[in-house]
């Protein structure tokens, strides 16, 4: 399958210089970004989560699919380039591949994301408060609101 | 946004006895399953890790997307009723709604973990393998890679 950059070719590109923000905690979202070149930095709260280096990764696709603010800021560790792609649902809503690559890079997350939690619940030493935090987890990657 | 029961009203349905196997852990996926009626147990390992009993909850869209076996065995708990699409993958491709649906699901659930983790991550008491584990699980659901 095409990758997100094949399928965006058409979208405008933007340039960020180092610790330009892309995307602030708490603003309105609606945008999607593709990385083209460079490195992000995920943060929230001032906590950096994530470095995102890899050519086509996503950026800002939680708020457009959920319909809510930045729920993290990403700005440029290096000197980067995004392509944009503005009103980001309704062109998911007319691009089928796009909007499947965007579930499929979402479940592979989610999957690397259980898959160590089951690594991790088979570790020793794990506290039984621990445990019951990885069954929390594990619920809410399976099924969210249902705690 | 249309639910998935009625963005796939056309596929046909099949009933499930009480305790009847929907998916097994380890099979091939590769089918996608709307759940119209009844109540759906996931397990892993042998562990329950989810209810599902929302009409137009998701089954096997995981293994569709990222190509794996079926992660998890999925089995009625009463009678119940999926709406299934055999070849899911090609479906979504021509049904771009059906896609962006699937991903809104995903990132629903990746920001119910997410916000697990954060709650967590705020609370004092967690020893350093403990504050270790939670870091590696936070840049698998960020970054989706468990490194």
């Amino acid at each position: 399958m095409a990758s997100l950059l094949t399928l965006t070719k058409e979208q405008p590109s933007r340039s960020l210089d180092v610790g330009e923000v892309l995307i602030a905690e708490g603003d309105p979202g609606g945008e999607l970004y593709v990385l083209e070149s460079g490195k992000l930095s995920v943060e929230r709260d001032g906590v950096v989560l994530a470095t995102i280096a890899a050519q086509g990764a996503l950026v800002g696709e939680m708020s457009v699919l959920l319909g809510t603010e930045n729920t993290a800021t990403v700005r440029a560790a290096t000197p980067a380039t995004v392509r944009v792609v503005a009103d980001a649902l309704a062109y998911l809503e007319r691009q089928p591949l796009v909007a499947l690559r965007v579930a499929m890079l979402l479940s592979q997350r989610l999957d690397a994301t259980s898959a160590l939690l089951v690594a991790l619940s088979k570790e020793q030493g794990i506290r039984a408060p621990e445990q019951g935090l990885f069954n929390r987890l594990m619920t809410s990657l399976v099924t969210p609101g249902k705690d | 946004m249309a639910s998935l029961v009625t963005l796939t009203y056309s596929q046909p349905t099949r009933n499930l006895a009480a305790g009847e196997v929907l998916v097994h852990e380890g099979d091939r996926g590769g089918d996608l399953y709307v759940l119209e009626s009844g109540r759906l147990v996931v397990e892993r390992s042998g562990t329950v890790i989810a209810r599902l009993s929302e009409p137009g909850a998701l089954v096997g869209e995981m293994s569709v997307l990222t190509g794996a076996p079926n992660s998890a065995t999925v089995r009625a708990e009463g009678p119940a009723i999926v709406r299934v699409v055999a070849d899911a993958m090609r479906y979504i491709n021509r049904q771009p709604e059906v896609a962006v649906h699937i991903a809104t699901v995903l990132a629903q659930r990746l920001d119910a973990t997410s916000a697990v983790l954060a709650e967590v991550r705020g609370e004092a008491g967690a020893s350093p393998a403990e504050q270790s584990r939670l870091s590696r699980l936070v840049t698998a659901l960020f970054a989706g890679k468990s490194g």
